[in-house]
């Protein structure tokens, strides 16, 4: 009869052991919280703890951070640091670059934390946007509020960008968002709704207290209402002659190429608009499917939840690049000459903006830019 | 009278079995999927309608991971567990990406 020893036992127990270590070492699927893979936006949680300073894990990387950041900002091409979370949802220190750099620039580990670069583009003191909101001297630049002269309904007026200039048919139209210029549908609380030949102001009702009368007369609208049937969130208003400078110019970017790309992911882009001014980002996403909800009028009801495809994604955190009221903004490259249009902008969130691809725009309207 | 494993034997036996196990459980990661054949933004367009009819769910798009990797982030108004338990992990053969978007609001004022 065979006698278990105290002694096999113990080794016994050990290999056991050994074994599930080994095991859930070597498994592909490491444990996360949140399943499937989370993106890194850093506001989400991480085991159920809320990412902020007043957590001890965080805090210590920010002490890794904080003894790092001279010997990174020394690497040319850095222009800051940060601490966040890499793709898999583990704290890490962020690196933040002027643009990507290559393999080996950057070290992957500091004191065995990842190192996650982060391409945000040369940082600069914001645009305040003042001067997208004040009334012009005529002609106009684009990139300014305006919107539509009646837009004030339900004790709200409202109003966005007027972003810039296209050609249709050997005339000029002044190009925001549907719901920017012709989304009043419904008599509801002003009695009025959108009409082909209606005046588009500058600056919009919103910079000017609501008060039509001192703003002034660019453009009338063309009646061509995009939404709910096309895939687009585009107006186009006819400009009234001497309103609108000719080039297209749009403040603080210029005039633009004629000529249009389409979008790519990592591409720096740029944009001139009401709210936030001249500001800038990258192309996170393409090929989006996203839905979008549609009011009536100025602070109306609901009207109707439209469902774009083919989009494009911005990286849009903190409202930093698109806020309220920057809506019909034109997205170009940004480089600083002739930049190409890309998209119009329309949608978003405080961590994602959207925009309509520029070919899709122009080829509905029949229209092209006005540029070099 | 029984016969057994002397101790060297017995260690010999131990050994073996967990290099064996070892093997086993470290196979799957020395396999990496291949790229879907498929283009992400036809999975989109196919596997789309479905995923937006999730409630919660804002929106999904084609990206790239820090890595370089094609994936497909899935937009959410929220980071519920109730919603994101019911995302799948592929689509297409695309790793699936949560990106918490919050809701996608026209951006007039």
């Amino acid at each position: 009869m065979a006698v278990f020893f105290p002694r096999r036992a113990a080794i016994v127990a050990s290999l056991i052991v050994t074994a599930a270590l080994v095991v859930s070492g070597c498994s592909k699927d490491r444990a996360n919280p949140l399943s499937p893979t989370t993106g890194t936006d850093l506001g989400a949680t991480k085991n159920g703890i809320t990412l902020s300073l007043a957590h001890p894990a965080v805090r210590g990387v920010t002490e890794v951070q904080d003894r790092h950041t001279a010997e990174l900002m020394a690497i040319q091409g850095v222009v800051g640091t940060a601490t966040g979370l890499d793709a898999n949802g583990e704290l890490a220190v962020l690196v933040l670059t002027e643009h990507e750099l290559g393999a080996g620039r950057l070290p992957t580990t500091i004191e065995g934390l990842p190192v996650v670069q982060e391409v945000t583009g040369r940082i600069r003191a914001m645009d305040s946007g003042a001067a997208h909101k004040v009334k012009q001297t005529v002609p106009v630049q684009m990139g300014t509020s305006g919107g539509w002269r009646y837009d004030l309904a339900n004790g709200y007026c409202c109003g966005g960008t007027l972003g810039s200039l296209v050609l249709k048919g050997g005339q000029q139209y002044v190009l925001s968002n549907y719901h920017v210029l012709e989304a009043d549908i419904v008599s509801g609380g002003n009695s009025r709704v959108a009409t082909a030949g209606d005046p588009v102001v500058q600056p919009g009702l919103i910079d000017i207290s609501c008060n039509a009368a001192t703003g002034q007369n660019v453009a009338t609208l063309s009646g061509i209402k995009s939404l709910p049937s096309s895939n687009v969130d585009a107006a186009i208003a006819q400009v009234v002659s001497g309103m609108v400078r000719t080039d297209g110019s749009i403040i603080d970017v210029g005039t633009i190429s004629a000529t249009t790309q389409a979008a790519a992911i990592g591409q720096a882009v740029k944009k001139s608009g009401r709210t936030t001014g001249l500001t800038r980002s990258s192309v996170t996403g393409l090929n989006a499917t996203v839905s979008v909800a549609y009011d009536n009028e100025c602070a109306g009801g609901a009207a109707f939840t439209k469902t774009f495809t083919g989009q494009i994604v911005i990286k849009n955190r903190g409202s930093r690049f698109l806020n309220g009221g920057d809506s019909g903004s034109l997205m170009v490259q940004d480089v600083t000459t002739s930049p190409r249009a890309i998209g119009l902008l329309f949608a978003g969130s405080s961590s994602t903006a959207i925009a309509n691809p520029i070919g899709h725009v122009l080829s509905f309207l029949g229209a092209s830019m006005v540029g070099n | 009278m029984g016969r057994s494993l002397s101790p060297g034997r017995r260690a010999a036996l131990a050994a073996l079995g967990l290099v064996m196990l070892v093997v086993a459980a470290c196979r799957g990661r020395a396999r990496s999927p291949e790229p879907p054949a498929e283009p992400a933004a036809e999975v989109i367009v196919r596997e789309g309608p479905a995923i937006m009819g999730i409630p919660g769910v804002a929106g999904l798009y084609e990206g790239r991971s820090p890595g370089g990797e094609t994936v497909i982030r899935v937009m959410l108004v929220s980071a519920a567990d109730s919603l994101v338990r019911r995302i799948p992990r592929r689509l297409g053969g695309y790793r699936v990406e949560i990106e918490v978007s919050g809701e996608i609001r026209p951006l007039d004022r």
